[in-house]
């Protein structure tokens, strides 16, 4: 077969692969996969895919408070008054909230940057929900004057519970130049051993933040 | 069935298991749970490889493949991607990634490595220059100085060394007082009389050309003439340091043909006034 009988797939069918082609981690390959598979399925199959897509598109928006995905304007943790408002915890994705949530360990607000400063990347500040985090701080507790003034914030803690990657260790520490003017505590998650890990085969960093990180037993 | 038995050694497909002593560039997610990491090796230059399941908590190599460690590797050979099997940490830079201005930093000498080096070509004075330039971090180093000898250093060892003790076209040297400019296209600084176009070949501009003063060429000159061992105030900070610094951006930004990711990320930082923490 030489390269001109290559027969493309008819127009429909090229433009669905090239949509799935723009999404994260889809390769022109699995695009074709999940193309292909979809015409082969019910068509209700990819009426209800494409249904759901158009949902999440009109109904999902951003909570003007936590930037977290939400249908409702406030999210459901920003409005319910039985929360813990003195603390508020700082996450990359709205995943890492849900598995916060999950552990059933914190009760307080959250905050979602969306992203993580990857000097490697280019990723600085302006790219990151960060504008609305120093605006909360000012906002939250009814105060609007302008800037956010030292001892002014509404969170008297602040969790920075960004990834212990270089780049989660990157946006703790900008973050920190950030609040520490504003006289809050600003906490980090503790970095330790996971349960059912084995000693020997932790890294140095693990271990040596483990070590400092030590508590009475 | 066939057999390898009766193949010479030369017919036989390379080893597919490696170890490596490398410093990891470079990494981005990959799939649900991997990493793509790019590393820059001993003894093959630089190698793309993946880390299965180095997001999952309960990794065992993820946090010796973390970018700027210093890591011995064990990897299998793949189509695309190598994957690493084993990984233990030789040096993590604990105080690199302490300090937001420093890390950036560390990160700037590991993104010109990626951009000079290229892959499966080994390149030992380049791995050590790397190495010794995270070292000199990792001691407390102005972070500032040490950029600028790791940058002047790199450009020597592929090639790059910028010309500045006499002009590039004319061969003279600089008399005292004399304006001195420096072209990136040049590779170096040219005299007042060729920087005026007297000994300018048609069609040669002046627009890539610009004045350097004499401090920050003596300061470039201390810099390329004893590396680590210069005076570290004039490439530090101040009036000084911002023209070494802008005029050695410029010569790089010429030779690999596009800015540096860290550069950006660093302007951005100085422009919030975000300076090295205590």
């Amino acid at each position: 077969m030489t390269s001109s009988d290559y027969l493309p797939p008819v127009e429909p069918v090229a433009r669905v692969i090239q949509e799935f082609n723009r999404l994260p981690g889809i390769g022109p390959r699995t695009a074709q996969k999940l193309a292909y598979h979809l015409i082969r399925a019910p068509k209700e199959e990819s009426r209800a895919l494409a249904d759901a897509v158009m949902d999440m598109a009109e109904q999902v928006r951003f909570c003007s408070r936590c930037q977290n995905v939400t249908k409702d304007d406030p999210c459901a943790i920003c409005s319910d008054s039985q929360r813990d408002s003195s603390v508020l915890c700082v996450v990359e994705e709205p995943l890492d909230v849900l598995a916060l949530e999950r552990s059933g360990a914190f009760r307080g607000r959250y905050h979602v940057l969306h992203g993580v400063l990857s000097p490697m990347d280019g990723v600085g500040p302006e790219r990151l929900r960060i504008k609305e985090f120093l605006e909360r701080l000012k906002t939250e507790n009814g105060t609007d004057e302008p800037g956010v003034r030292l001892g002014e914030s509404s969170f008297p803690e602040i969790v920075i519970a960004t990834n212990p990657s270089l780049e989660g260790e990157a946006t703790a520490m900008y973050l920190r130049g950030l609040l520490s003017p504003l006289g809050v505590r600003v906490t980090r998650l503790a970095r330790g051993l996971p349960s059912g890990s084995d000693l020997e085969f932790a890294d140095t960093v693990t271990l040596a933040r483990a070590m400092e990180g030590r508590q009475e037993f | 069935m066939t057999s390898n038995f009766h193949r010479s050694p030369s017919s036989l497909p390379r080893a597919s298991l490696y170890r490596v002593e490398a410093i990891v560039l470079r990494h981005r997610d990959l799939g649900e749970a991997d990493q793509a990491l790019t590393l820059f090796t001993r003894e093959h230059g630089k190698v793309r490889a993946s880390v299965r399941g180095a997001r999952k908590i309960k990794s065992r190599m993820g946090g010796h493949v973390e970018p700027l460690m210093h890591t011995s590797l064990l990897l299998v050979r793949g189509r695309s991607l190598d994957t690493v099997t084993q990984a233990q940490s030789i040096a993590v830079f604990p105080r690199v990634r302490e300090d937001l201005v420093v890390m950036t930093h560390g990160l700037h000498l590991a993104e010109l490595v990626d951009r000079f080096s290229e892959e499966h070509e080994p390149n030992g004075a380049l791995f050590d220059h790397l190495i010794e330039g995270l070292a000199r971090l990792e001691k407390g180093d102005p972070p500032e100085f040490i950029a600028r000898a790791f940058e002047i250093r790199i450009l020597e060892i592929e090639g790059y060394r910028p010309v500045l003790d006499l002009c590039v076209t004319c061969d003279s040297p600089f008399d005292d007082g004399e304006q001195v400019s420096f072209g990136a296209g040049w590779g170096g600084t040219l005299c007042s009389a060729c920087a005026a176009g007297g000994n300018l070949d048609a069609g040669e501009d002046r627009v890539g050309l610009r004045p350097v003063s004499g401090p920050a060429l003596k300061g470039l000159r201390s810099l390329q003439d004893r590396g680590y061992l210069a005076d570290k105030s004039p490439s530090s900070s101040g009036p000084i340091a911002d023209e070494i610094e802008h005029l050695l951006r410029w010569y790089l930004q010429s030779v690999i043909e596009r800015p540096l990711e860290s550069d950006v990320f660093l302007d951005e930082l100085r422009s919030q006034g975000h300076s090295r923490s205590p």
